[in-house]
């Protein structure tokens, strides 16, 4: 019992945010590493958000969508 | 400074910290590995500024506020724990008893620490400048508080003092003499 309700606690189970920013970025012509450095984060941030294994903050996730020129609901989906 | 340098810099520090430490503690100079702590901190943060790539961003920080969390509740709990079992065996060492004291009170302090921490970045979120700072200035000294009042917890004052070669109670230590021998 305590076990089924700590061990999704510890280790993080929670449903996360669906996103395109894998094809926006293909649209756009750009790397990870670029995006990645344009926005202000880490590669890797990049590839866990493409993976949806990261739900970005508000901040960040503006500032993909400005970059891509999208609204951010066209980016990110709340499924 | 790219991250493969600032990697390496950053290593070589570890190694030369850990060395001046152990060799300081075996000269028992105290004052050369704090100067080297506080040198190390400042080069690694001044070489942090020269990386020209992002080491650091918001995911890490937030894994970093999960892992802090875990890490104090699981410290606190064993810490609890551990200094049970140590009062429990008291009788075979009188040291487990400072032992299991000393832990007691690291958890308390890490846990007032932690409020204080926590409160002081939920009520900055709201002020302007001025007032952060002030805000800053009051926390700065309530822990100041509380890392003085631990110091005189855990000061000399109720030991024991080797005179003579005896121990002589200085005050009313509530644990026995030492067992090492007394040389003065």
């Amino acid at each position: 019992m305590v076990i089924q309700i700590l061990l999704p606690h510890l280790l993080n189970v929670k449903s996360n945010m669906k996103n395109k920013i894998k094809e926006y970025r293909a649209k756009n012509n750009l790397t990870q590493e670029e995006l990645a450095r344009q926005v202000g984060v880490r590669r890797e941030t990049i590839v866990f958000l493409e993976q949806n294994k990261y739900n970005p903050s508000l901040k960040l996730a503006f500032d993909i969508a400005k970059i891509f020129k999208a609204r951010i609901e066209e980016i990110f989906l709340d499924e | 400074m790219n991250k493969k340098q600032y990697t390496i810099c950053r290593l070589a520090i570890i190694i030369i910290l850990s060395f001046t430490i152990s060799y300081s503690m075996q000269i028992k100079n105290y004052i050369l590995p704090i100067t080297a702590l506080i040198g190390s901190v400042f080069i690694l943060f001044y070489l942090r500024k020269k990386v020209d790539i992002i080491i650091a961003d918001e995911r890490d920080y937030v894994l970093a506020g999960d892992a802090a969390r875990y890490t104090l509740t699981s410290y606190s709990f064993l810490a609890v724990i551990f200094s049970f079992i140590l009062y429990s065996l008291q009788d075979i060492n009188p040291y487990f008893y400072t032992i299991a004291l000393v832990l007691n009170y690291s958890v308390c302090f890490l846990l007032i620490l932690y409020s204080l921490i926590f409160k002081f970045y939920n009520n900055i979120a709201s002020l302007d400048k001025k007032k952060k700072y002030i805000n800053f200035v009051i926390y700065f000294f309530i822990v100041l508080l509380i890392i003085l009042f631990g110091l005189r917890l855990f000061s000399g004052e109720d030991n024991w003092v080797c005179q003579n070669g005896k121990w002589v109670k200085h005050g009313n230590p509530d644990f026995a003499a030492p067992l090492i021998e007394c040389k003065k």
